[in-house]
């Protein structure tokens, strides 16, 4: 007979369900399915917060949470991806928390600042142009693992620090490199395009069309 | 950061926002975990391979994955897996009574989470999964940690037995405490936490968050208890002393605590000449926020 050690994740999420009349036996269950995932989750603390003291207190509350929550999981994915999803949640909420109470600035990297006087580049063009520019300059500019520091840094809001270790770069600046470095390369695409624009408007010898508000804004 | 860069930052963002056609998280992440490569594992990939915000989610889960990458890593994170309380058995535990305290405002029912005897978090049987990490993450002809200790071990007996002949042959008349009684040596024992522990629910009653009482089990020989909460960076929030097994959180306490913080106390009991004789392993709590 196979034991329990044998089953799959979901195998034993399924019993754990069946087995609730008998809460030991519920609890056993999901006593080794959480075990699978201990040291996983203790590796994913520790590289999200750097400090032992911190990752103890975000694994435990990584497992109360899974615990909690645990009737929301329908099978819809893999438990291992179910868990992680919650893992990546509650850790990345409680590091953002976390440094907005300390009134830490997410970002200090002055992104995107003009390098030379004159109209930025939402003054050239409309937002959405500039944010379809921008992908397509990530896309075609940036070298893979660049761009997946920006969309960490960026949309998930890690720290460079944290991102140095997640994907374990172990480069001399970690993720600081590979920002200054995306960093200078969208600059230059967008230098390119404004000369680009600044050119083809001369030649037509006309505004650029967009829509302008009483300032002379970009509205 | 200013105005215009804020909003520079909201724009590259949304530039990096995953398109309408990137697949939901929870596909790509099963697609990076899956064992095998079925074919609609291998599209999500090559969509992440082409998309900059699914590649970067992509190595993200990957993340979770990995292995230590040194030793060091290996032992910090084997310590971090030590510290977890697995929920689970946790709540199931039988516990024992807990000693009445002075009474406090009514609590709301605690969520799912009963008060956990911290021995449980003990018996996991980590050890196994350290030694495989362990082994894992060592290098070929490096000694193993179990080597190590044995050989720290050698070394401490053989110390021993020089010890033993220096004492005998080198210092006859250093007095003999072979017949020292056992009830002489304080041996350093460790205090039992019961609660809080967890998620921890907190009512209000005159505008004022109650806790649970703070309780542990009794150790022999211990006249009085010292309790220290503290925050996640060891900061001391507050101490108290007890002469019983439980102490409530004090009003200057609760006004220091955050909701949805994390925070860990630990107890020490005191002898009559108020010396240690037993130190508690921390255990954290964190308040949920009252419900609306």
């Amino acid at each position: 007979m196979e034991t329990i050690a044998g089953w799959s994740d979901e195998e034993i999420v399924r019993a754990a369900r069946a087995a609730q009349p008998d809460p030991d036996l519920a609890a056993r269950h999901l006593d080794v399915l959480f075990r699978r995932y201990q040291t996983r989750v203790a590796a994913w603390c520790l590289r999200i917060s750097g400090r032992r003291e911190e990752a103890a207190d975000l694994a435990q509350e990584v497992f109360v949470r899974v615990y909690e929550r645990l009737d929301t999981f329908r099978f819809e994915s893999s438990f291992a991806t179910w868990l992680y999803l919650v893992t990546r949640s509650v850790t990345i909420n409680r590091s953002i928390s976390n440094r907005r109470r300390d009134a830490d600035s997410i970002d200090d990297e002055h992104f995107l600042e003009p390098t030379a006087p004159g109209p930025s580049v939402e003054e050239q063009v409309g937002k959405e142009l500039l944010v379809q520019q921008l992908r397509t300059a990530i896309a075609g500019d940036l070298e893979p693992l660049e761009a997946r520091i920006l969309h960490l840094h960026f949309v998930d809001e890690l720290t460079l620090a944290t991102i140095d270790q997640l994907l374990g770069l172990e480069n001399k600046s970690g993720a600081r490199a590979y920002l200054v470095s995306a960093k200078r390369k969208l600059q230059r695409s967008f230098q390119t395009s404004k000369t680009t624009a600044r050119t083809a408007n001369s030649k037509a010898g006309k505004d650029s069309g967009l829509p302008r508000d009483s300032q002379g804004e970009l509205s | 950061m200013t105005a215009s860069e804020f909003d520079r930052n909201q724009i590259l963002r949304q530039a990096l926002l995953p398109g309408a056609g990137c697949p939901p998280l929870a596909e790509l992440v099963d697609a990076q975990f899956a064992g095998t490569a079925t074919p609609a594992a291998e599209a999500l990939r090559a969509h992440a391979a082409a998309c900059p915000a699914c590649a970067a989610e992509f190595a993200l889960a990957g993340a979770f994955d990995a292995s230590p990458r040194s030793d060091a890593e290996a032992q910090e994170i084997a310590w971090v897996a030590g510290q977890v309380q697995l929920p689970a058995i946790a709540t199931t535990a039988p516990m024992t009574p807990m000693t009445p305290v002075a009474p406090v405002a009514p609590l709301a029912p605690l969520a799912s989470l009963a008060p956990t005897p911290p021995q449980m978090a003990r018996v996991l049987p980590m050890s196994e999964m350290r030694a495989k990490r362990s082994r894992a993450a060592r290098q070929p002809g490096e000694m193993s940690l179990w080597n190590r200790w044995a050989a720290a071990a050698l070394v401490v007996v053989g110390l021993g037995f020089a010890f033993e002949w220096a004492h005998r042959s080198l210092a006859p008349a250093l007095p003999d405490r072979s017949d020292a009684s056992i009830s002489d040596v304080v041996r350093s024992g460790e205090v039992l936490l019961d609660s809080p522990f967890g998620v921890v629910a907190a009512t209000t009653a005159a505008g004022v968050e109650q806790l649970p009482p703070f309780s542990w089990r009794a150790v022999a020989g211990a006249a009085s208890y010292r309790l220290e909460v503290r925050d996640v960076a060891g900061d001391l929030l507050w101490q108290g002393s007890s002469t019983t097994t439980a102490l409530a959180a004090p009003p200057d306490l609760l006004a220091k605590l955050e909701t949805l913080v994390t925070y860990r106390w630990n107890v020490t009991a005191l002898d009559a000449a108020a010396s240690a004789v037993a130190h508690s392993a921390p255990a954290s709590f964190r308040i949920e926020p009252p419900a609306n």
